[in-house]
């Protein structure tokens, strides 16, 4: 690995050296360090071709596999040797272990033959002359960022580009600047009167209300609420409810999943191995609530990328805090990749996307590899954020060999939740006590009934067995200390023979105690020898033919005089084969009494068993809420940390200059270089994203707001604000508007307010052939742009209208996975383990790789890309799912049966129905479609169904006009 | 997706122009038109690059990585060695020890091609003949996830869109009423619908799957039926229709209701053509017979294969029949590789020969492989770890030369060392066969363009005919 700190390699090289110096023989040679040993031709003529041919092989950036960690192909490297020391001393011939490894003095080096030694001559002078080494000229040492960017890129004229620059704050156009809803209708006016445009007039009551509260909330407008709007559809009143929907806890679920969509959250890894993503619901919360009680948006930003690092006030401070820098973690990442440090550069890598893309629009992915093409982003601008990263642990320890997995980190909890915690372990362990008790009274008592039934039992300790046989305890009834099976292998080649010699001659009844089960053999060879000569049965083993461990294998007559035999063979199988005991039991003795008290006894204590067994069972199943765990980062030790290697071309192997971890040159006003990083870095950077004159993190969001209440962003390439983005419609707005926010306290909710209460967001989206003429793509808003509901808002409607929705939040959804949400056996699915529930759609669980098809037809967002802008497609399978998937029909059921019980008059039943899905009154022609479909009619339950199935599945239901 | 417009410029000129105008997401919403012209899929590449020798591809996708060295590479020296160390180094991150592991299947040439095949899959043998052997492939990816990604993507670590929806985008699908892409039966590990996702491509492109994990399942598309008798259906359909015409006369001109009337058109006629297809039991009992649809081992892939003709047959561009994650015998290779390939080989050699009597596989390229080969040298007791550093694929038809092999690897199997195809030069080459250079079948996505075979692939002209 080499994209590792100057500091981390020390510590990796310490192997080969410390071998090396353990065998160190001290002997003086006399060198004649000559002139020329001291020049770069020397080494450049007699050293670096014997490191290259026969040292590079194994220590070399090159190598296949790094012996001993020990690195010869830069001289910073070869100096810094490990804890034991150096490699070379330069001037010190004999102190080199270099030198004494060749010399075959200390090791044997190179491997394959000792070098000539003239060879060894050139080396011992050139370290006594100081070992020139051009490979460590200041190049290739730490480099600043300016000597380091031999690139094309000029950063000055990068700056002039339109982004880059600091918000400008412009005077408002027209007079009517000074009230607060003035500006954004002021500046769009302004452009739409220069195109000579007549804007749109507002819409109209009703579809302005579903407009607001569905953009708000995710949600339709309740049927009281239409009232209460309708009989007073004035400014005043709409301010009012647009104070009370931000007041919601139903905002920040809406909200919340906009940036859910950027954060690319999910509940488990996908990809190669599906890894359940335990705690990350936490950070799901952890939006919502940011955006509810509209925590200022630097510090959503900076917790984030630094939150661990932060001082807290409190336990709820430190909790949010740390779980917020799950959004560093949730990437989906190959945690199988054997390349340990190619996985690590890989995350790293999609940390740097996720931060450029969500929070500065820009793509820095492409820089890893080499300098970005179209924006002035030089690949070590790159590396400097990603040593940053390399310095923080997102991976811990595996789950498995070869696969990764990531830190679990403790959180605050409550003294009840510790105390409940060490009660239910204390509950477990007493039940268990009193579990294994039981048990071994009814091993004990079970004994005893046997031995009151007589003759004589041999158990499989004491058999004779051939060929392979396992020990077992897994079925819990046995005689003695277990029993032993054939695993199921070697069919034809393990048997077992119990011997014994009976007191008296006559018949006996032979029983076999074995476990049952459905992978046992039901062919079971068994071979009695008895005074008859050898008898050949057959058992099947699936059952017991007497509970709960014994079965019949027939009465026989024996005699004292020879032994008596029983052999079981695993021939013919067709399962496990299992041996336990084998009982002779003398048909002359008093026939036994099935009620002794003994029995009873036994009995009851196999309930007891049974009981406990199902108590503690359901008590783990019962146990507290877990102790809460983050899906945290959090920094790496201080040995760990440290700058990154430029990786040349991206590969981790080719390693170029270290650069010093800062931020993107072009949009930092100062030095966008660490001096003296407190730790990672990531505090550094928080800071430095949160600067309010950081000229792209409140463009960035400001402008994401605004596309999801206005349909396209003032920059409609929301993720891309670089040159391969889309220009602004209207710069001069954004930067008002962004200027405003950050002066306000970066708070989202008066940002909102003052969208949804301006004209523009009123407007209706009617058509109009002369606007559509001059601007057919609506770039300048003279119309409301007809908006797709989201679909976590479609699914969400339908559950309301069916009366089925629960608004309630879930805890830890995915705990009933394990390690993986679906193993990678070839009969593994989430699908089966996941539940129906009706909560609210961000509440549902987020699967990769399982996302529900109605979410995934209706565009939702994929948590496998960071998401700024869904898109929105229509396809034949949307309409499908819509159509004919059992969730929406029943959906629809319920709906109608709403409508139904609502009341008996058929024009009611319509407008309720019409009010409750498209929150408008059924028009004439809805009217006579609803008649022509017959709904009028008696028993027409199944017709209204149908009805409200094809008005989910309408365009009217998941558009907003 | 977008609908083709007699009228529409296809031209990949005015496509770019068309996003940068829109906006991507707004792609897939395009005009509308009379509904009876439109095809479910329309082709951003109109005119082909180079001149195209496959239509469709049926991709035959053996999970978990059969063993080249068991299979179609011979190596008579690892019979000689057999038990004797590996006189090289092993790859890094392997749990094989360098113990060389003869393999128990015999190796003998067949045909006039006198091609090497081994005895564990005698019914391919039988049609080596047809058959185009790579046996110097080699990829990246030393575990299941990377290098499924490598075949299925062309990224090991990334998501990108799956060869199939590249070609979906790219060549449109052949039939007005069915999706150009269909996965039948793949694995929901390793990446699941990733492997024929569409990542940014638009939506349309991600496959319509039947079965999963191997198995084919009732075979039929979801959502395509509903409870309830088809007629109630026809009319939920329509009276969708009437409410978005009614909505679009509401509103006046507007795409994206356009775009919903359109999308509920199709999938109408879809759900009223697709069962014809997608109905085996309009073959002969001879047809069934010979993919070993007979209710025994050979049943589920032989459906697949046979539903893979089928599809071909009706205009489907890319099509995979998933084994299943079964290949991966890092023990018990005899039992586990035998098991596999009496699955898998008389239906695959019976769709080779269907194809070619039916005068398809001049224009289908079938293509047989795992993620990766297994490696020369043991694990535990009886197994072969993963081995990326070398293996072989198998095409046929769609214009490579049959009965030919191409590249070797070292004499025990374990590198590809001459004439080696990385898997983003099969790539390239599966596109250059279906008439597209692979440089030039690009997308634009996060400020960038991208394309199957990212900056690599080399066109393995040695390959085609």
């Amino acid at each position: 690995m080499r994209c590792t700190s100057p500091i981390e390699r020390v510590r990796q090289k310490t192997l080969v050296l410390g071998a090396l110096l353990g065998l160190l023989v001290l002997e003086t040679a006399a060198v004649n360090a000559g002139d020329s040993a001291a020049s770069v031709d020397f080494f450049e003529s007699k050293i670096r071709p014997v490191l290259v041919k026969h040292c590079y092989e194994c220590h070399s950036s090159e190598a296949k596999e790094v012996r001993g960690s020990l690195w010869l192909d830069s001289s910073e490297a070869m100096r810094e040797g490990g804890d034991s020391g150096p490699a070379i001393d330069p001037g010190n011939v004999d102190a080199s272990l270099l030198i004494s490894a060749i010399r075959y003095e200390s090791s044997e080096m190179p491997p394959n033959g000792k070098l000539p030694a003239q060879t060894i001559a050139d080396f011992e002078a050139w370290v006594a002359a100081g070992a020139i080494d051009p490979r460590d000229m200041p190049t290739s040492k730490a480099v600043s960022q300016k000597e380091a960017m031999q690139s094309s890129i000029d950063l000055e004229a990068g700056r002039e580009f339109w982004a880059f620059q600091p918000l400008r704050s412009g005077s408002t156009p027209i007079l009517d600047g000074e009230s607060e809803r003035g500006t954004i209708d002021a500046y769009l006016l302004d452009r739409l009167q220069q195109a000579n445009i007549a804007p749109n007039v507002a819409a109209g009551p009703q579809a302005r209300l579903r407009r607001l509260v569905f953009d708000l909330t995710g949600l339709p407008p309740t049927i009281e609420l239409q009232d209460r709007w309708m009989s007073d559809p004035s400014p005043v009143h709409w301010r009012k409810i647009v104070d009370s929907l931000l007041a919601t806890p139903q905002f920040g679920e809406h909200w919340g999943r906009h940036w859910l969509d950027v954060a690319r959250y999910a509940d488990s890894n996908g990809s190669d191995f599906n890894a359940t993503f335990h705690d990350a619901w936490r950070y799901r919360d952890y939006v919502i609530d940011s955006f509810n009680r509209d925590r200022p948006f630097d510090e959503f930003v900076a917790q984030q990328v630094a939150g661990d690092l932060m001082a807290a006030d409190n336990d709820q401070d430190r909790y949010d805090q740390v779980v917020a820098t799950t959004f560093l973690m949730l990437g989906t990442k190959m945690l199988s990749e054997r390349d340990k440090a190619k996985l690590e550069m890989d995350v790293v890598d999609e940390q740097i996307d996720t931060v450029g893309r969500a929070f500065l629009g820009l793509t820095l992915g492409c820089a890893r590899c080499h300098d970005h093409k179209f924006d002035p982003i030089p690949t070590t601008d790159y590396y400097a954020l990603a040593g940053i990263f390399r310095s923080t642990r997102s991976l811990e320890g595996e789950s498995q060999k070869y696969v990764s997995t990531w830190p679990r980190t403790p959180l605050p909890a409550s003294d009840e939740l510790i105390a409940l915690h060490d009660e239910h372990r204390q509950t477990i362990r007493r039940l268990k006590d009193e579990l294994k008790e039981a048990e071994t009274s009814l091993n004990t008592h079970k004994k005893a009934v046997q031995a009151s039934l007589g003759g004589v039992l041999v158990d499989d300790t004491d058999a004779v067995k051939v060929g392979k046989w396992t020990n077992s305890t897994n079925y819990k009834h046995f005689i003695g200390t277990g029993y032993v099976h054939d695993d199921n292998s070697n069919r034809g080649e393990s048997s077992i023979q119990y011997k014994t010699r009976l007191e008296a001659d006559g018949e006996y009844e032979i029983r076999m105690s074995h476990s049952p089960g459905a992978n046992r053999s039901s062919r079971v060879i068994v071979v009695v020898t008895s005074a008859a000569g050898d008898t050949e049965l057959l058992l099947d083993q699936r059952k017991n033919t007497l509970e709960p461990m014994w079965s019949t294998i027939g009465k026989f007559d024996f005699l004292k005089s020879s032994d008596a035999v029983v052999t079981i063979h695993n021939r013919d199988s067709d399962g496990y084969v299992i041996a336990d005991a084998i009982q002779f039991i003398p048909m002359a003795a008093p026939a036994v009494n099935e009620e002794t008290p003994s029995q009873q006894l036994v009995e009851q204590l196999a309930t007891q068993v049974s009981e406990l067994t199902a108590l503690v069972k359901e008590t783990e199943k019962n146990a507290p809420p877990s102790l809460p765990t983050a899906m945290g980062v959090a920094d790496r030790s201080t040995d760990a940390m440290g700058d990154c290697h430029v990786c040349i071309r991206g590969e981790v192997e080719n390693v170029g200059p270290v650069v010093p971890r800062g931020f993107l040159q072009v949009c930092s006003g100062g030095t966008a270089t660490i001096a003296q990083p407190s730790g990672s870095g990531r505090l550094e950077l928080a800071a430095w994203l949160t600067d309010p004159d950081h000229p792209l993190v409140s463009r960035v969001i400001v402008n994401r707001v605004w596309m999801h209440l206005m349909g396209e962003g003032i920059v409609r390439t929301v993720d891309n604000f670089g040159s391969r983005g889309e220009m602004p419609s209207h710069p001069e707005l954004l930067d008002a508007i962004s200027l405003k926010f950050v002066r306000n306290g970066w708070q989202l909710k008066p940002l909102i307010r003052e969208i949804v209460c301006s004209d523009a967001y009123s407007r209706s989206t009617a058509y109009s052939p002369e606007s559509v003429e001059v601007d057919p793509e609506n770039r300048l808003w003279w119309r409301m742009p007809r908006r797709r509901v989201p679909a976590e808002a479609i699914r969400d409607a339908m559950l309301y209208a069916a009366g089925e929705l629960d608004g309630r939040p879930t805890t830890e959804p995915v705990k009933a996975f394990g390690v993986l949400v679906s193993g990678n056996s070839a009969n593994d699915s989430a699908n089966d383990k996941a539940a129906a529930s009706y909560r609210r759609s961000v509440y549902e669980s987020l699967i990769r790789g399982y996302i529900p098809p109605l979410m995934t037809m209706l565009d939702a967002a994929d948590p496998d890309l960071i998401v700024g802008r869904r898109p929105t497609t229509n396809v034949p399978s949307q309409a499908l799912v819509l159509v004919n998937s059992p969730n929406v029909h029943r959906w629809a059921e319920s709906t109608a049966k709403r409508a139904l019980s609502h009341t008996m008059a058929f024009d009611e039943r319509l407008s309720w129905l019409y009010r409750t899905t498209l929150q408008r009154l059924p028009s004439d022609k809805d009217i006579e479609l609803a008649h022509q479909f017959g709904l009028d009619q008696l028993d027409s339950d199944d017709l209204w169904r149908e009805y409200v199935t094809a008005l989910f599945a309408s365009t009217e239901f998941r558009l907003l006009d | 997706m977008r609908y083709a417009l007699p009228q529409l410029d296809n031209s990949r000129r005015s496509f770019v122009k068309q996003i940068s105008a829109m906006t991507l997401g707004s792609l897939a919403i395009s005009a509308s038109g009379p509904t009876g012209t439109a095809s479910a899929i329309a082709p951003a590449i109109t005119s082909p690059h180079v001149r195209p020798r496959a239509k469709r591809v049926i991709f035959l996708f053996m999970h978990g990585g059969p063993s080249h060295v068991d299979t179609f590479d011979y190596k008579p020296l690892l019979a000689r060695d057999d038990g004797k160390e590996l006189p090289f180094a092993l790859p890094p991150n392997l749990d094989a020890v360098p113990t060389l592991l003869n393999g128990p299947w015999k190796f003998s040439q067949r045909g006039q091609s006198g091609l090497w095949v081994s005895d564990l899959i005698p019914e391919m043998a039988k049609v080596a003949d047809d058959l185009c052997v790579i046996r110097s492939m080699y990829t990246k990816g030393q575990s299941h996830g990377q290098a499924v990604g490598m075949v299925n993507t062309g990224s090991d670590n990334l998501v990108r869109p799956s060869v199939g929806a590249w070609i979906s985008y790219a060549l449109g699908s052949g039939h007005a009423d069915l999706p150009a892409h269909v996965a039948i039966s793949p694995a929901t590990a390793h990446g699941g619908p990733r492997n024929y996702g569409s990542a940014f491509l638009p939506a349309a492109h991600q496959a319509t799957v039947i079965g999963q994990n191997g198995k084919f399942g009732d075979g039929k598309i979801p959502y395509l039926s509903s409870a309830g008798s088809d007629e109630q259906t026809q009319r939920r359909f329509d009276l969708v229709r009437t409410m978005n015409e009614r909505h679009l006369a509401a509103t006046g001109p507007d795409s994206e209701i356009e775009g919903a009337i359109d999308a509920v058109e199709l999938a109408s006629r879809m759900r009223r053509a697709a069962p014809e297809v997608f109905d085996l039991d309009r073959e002969s009992s001879a047809t069934h017979a010979a993919y070993g649809i007979n209710g025994g081992v050979t049943d589920s892939y032989g459906r697949g294969c046979l539903l893979a003709r089928r599809l071909a047959e009706s205009g489907v561009r890319f099509i995979t029949v998933s084994s299943g994650q079964v290949w991966d015998q890092h023990g018990g290779l005899k039992a586990g590789h035998q098991k596999n390939a009496n699955a898998t080989d008389q239906p695959v050699a019976a769709l080779i020969r269907d194809l070619k009597q039916r005068g398809l596989w001049d224009d289908t390229l079938v293509i047989w492989g795992g993620e990766f080969g297994r490696t020369p040298v043991v694990q535990g007791k009886d197994g072969r770890d993963h081995n990326p550093q070398g293996f072989s694929m198998v095409l046929s038809g769609g214009g490579v030369k049959a009965g030919f092999a191409y590249g070797t690897t070292d004499e025990y199997g374990y590198y590809s060392v001459e004439n080696r195809v990385h898997m983003h030069d099969l790539h390239a080459t599966v596109l250059h066969l279906l008439g597209i250079d692979h440089t030039r079948l690009t997308y634009p996505y996060a400020g960038r363009e991208f394309r199957l075979t990212d900056v690599h692939g080399r066109v393995v002209n040695e390959l085609i005919t």
